[in-house]
């Protein structure tokens, strides 16, 4: 098959992928990633899921140095659950760390005339050596073992055994609509009669019987406290991917470039809350096509160490990130095939602002200074990062 | 005594921090907490009234079931619940 008709066929592929797991939705599998991947991110600031997002995101990026790239990035777990039911099943995801941290990079290059005709493709993967931003079987065996779980299955228990018991049946709709709460307040309890709160006493002893209720209302709260403590614990865990990517030329017939990236470090330094700044640092390593060279190569190698600190505005209603603002600096090295018009080391400072629209949607926008374009040093990167995860859908 | 099989599945998550109790004539009771998916068979009289509770929380969603020959569970048990789930449950056998 010529190259002019696979450019097509990869459009088309990455389309219907794209498609196919929308398309997907309603299976049950991809319904309880989604909802734990929702969970999951729904804290993140936009910053942080760029760097690994592990389910399935779609990054446009409309810039005016490389061309537009429309790129999407689904982890082999991702995919696995299109075609097994069973990938999902607890048994089943807590061994499959493997493939819920490897994602593969696939993107396409439109050319400048139309986007329905691609002129470059980029195939890679990302692999998240540090990626627990999601509960472990440990992490729920120890809520489980915490000594507060017991208190909860002792308040638990005696309301349902309250169940059992006919005496109580004028009070049996009181105790259901107390048992379907996720959490109580000493009210919730108060419409029972004096003979069930008594019965509290064999597990609480509290001076007064106003406190007997705030401790019984305290340990029926447990499970959702110390579940939703550790969940929002989550997001500030730290991420380091290692990463190779490729782009292959359409227009040329031949690579363009090979990048091997062995680290990605995003980190909270200050503390694990949410909408603190964090410390993003990466190395690439890049093997291009000198361009002033005729024939066909991949003669052009160079390095860039990348730092930059992202600070967080929180929406002050809902506490997730609204604007992101990134400071950054890329230092450059060539070493080889340095151009007579570059240095061997250049310095780039770049400033990434980031407007949150909703927890999938983001819009960060990087204005970088290279001072070794005299007449234009300065250039802007608009990009559009969509997420595929929204709870409940 | 028939042997009613109850069964909980987490799926999208590594597991969940679930609570099941049962109760019922001549003060039965069973309480026990899980962290992941599990499969319970219980020994229960029939003709009698069994109260099913359960808590759970999870990142991902889970199934909760009742199997075994009993006569009616009311309210329906749902096809999938999502994150987190308190429900009350009163089982026939």
């Amino acid at each position: 098959m010529p190259w002019s008709s696979k450019k097509y066929l990869i459009a088309a592929i990455l389309l219907w992928s794209a498609g196919t797991v929308t398309g997907q939705r309603d299976a049950t599998a991809f319904k309880a990633l989604v909802n734990a991947d929702s969970v999951k991110y729904s804290k993140l600031s936009g910053d942080d899921k760029q760097t690994f997002w592990g389910i399935l995101g779609t990054i446009g990026t409309f810039s005016s140095e490389s061309g537009n790239t429309i790129s999407l990035q689904p982890s082999l777990y991702t995919l696995a659950t299109l075609f097994s039911n069973k990938v999902s099943e607890d048994s089943r995801y807590a061994k499959e760390g493997f493939i819920r941290n490897f994602q593969l990079n696939l993107g396409v290059i439109p050319s400048s005339n139309t986007i329905l005709k691609v002129d470059s493709a980029q195939f890679g993967f990302t692999y998240a050596i540090k990626n627990n931003k999601v509960l472990e079987k440990t992490d729920y065996d120890n809520l489980l073992a915490a000594a507060t779980a017991k208190h909860f299955l002792d308040v638990f228990g005696y309301l349902n055994s309250c169940l059992s018991e006919r005496a109580y049946e004028p009070y049996y709709a009181t105790i259901r609509v107390i048992i379907r709460k996720s959490t109580i307040t000493k009210d919730d309890l108060k419409g029972l009669p004096p003979a069930i709160l008594h019965g509290f006493e064999n597990t609480f002893h509290a001076p007064t019987a106003d406190s007997l209720l705030g401790m019984v209302a305290q340990a029926y709260n447990t499970p959702d406290d110390l579940f939703n403590q550790a969940v929002k614990n989550l997001p500030m865990r730290n991420t380091y991917t290692v990463s190779v990517n490729s782009t292959y030329d359409f227009v040329h017939n031949q690579w363009a470039e090979f990048d091997l990236s062995p680290l990605n470090w995003y980190a909270y330094l200050f503390g694990r809350t949410p909408n603190k700044p964090a410390l993003n640092v990466s190395l690439t390593y890049k093997i291009a096509e000198d361009t002033t060279l005729k024939k066909q190569n991949l003669s052009r190698e160079l390095g860039t160490a990348s730092a930059g600190i992202n600070f967080v505005i929180p929406n002050p209603k809902t506490k997730s990130a609204l604007i992101e603002i990134k400071p950054a600096a890329d230092l450059q090295w060539i070493q080889m095939g340095q151009y007579s018009s570059e240095s061997t080391w250049t310095v780039k400072p770049s400033i990434t602002l980031r407007v949150d629209i909703t927890k999938d949607f983001s819009i960060p926008i990087t204005i970088k200074y290279d001072k070794s374009h005299p007449k234009n040093n300065l250039f802007g990167f608009l990009s559009l990062q969509y997420a595929f995860a929204k709870k409940g859908s | 005594m028939p042997i009613i099989t109850f069964k909980g599945t987490v799926k999208g998550a590594a597991g969940d921090l679930m609570f099941m109790s049962i109760s019922g004539p001549n003060h039965f009771s069973f309480n026990q907490g899980f962290s992941s998916s599990f499969t319970e068979p219980l020994n229960l009289i029939p003709g009698n009234t069994y109260n099913i509770a359960i808590s759970a929380h999870t990142q991902g969603t889970f199934t909760f079931d009742a199997g075994g020959t009993f006569t009616s569970i009311n309210p329906a048990v749902p096809d999938q619940f999502n994150g987190k789930t308190n429900e009350s449950y009163a089982l026939v056998v």
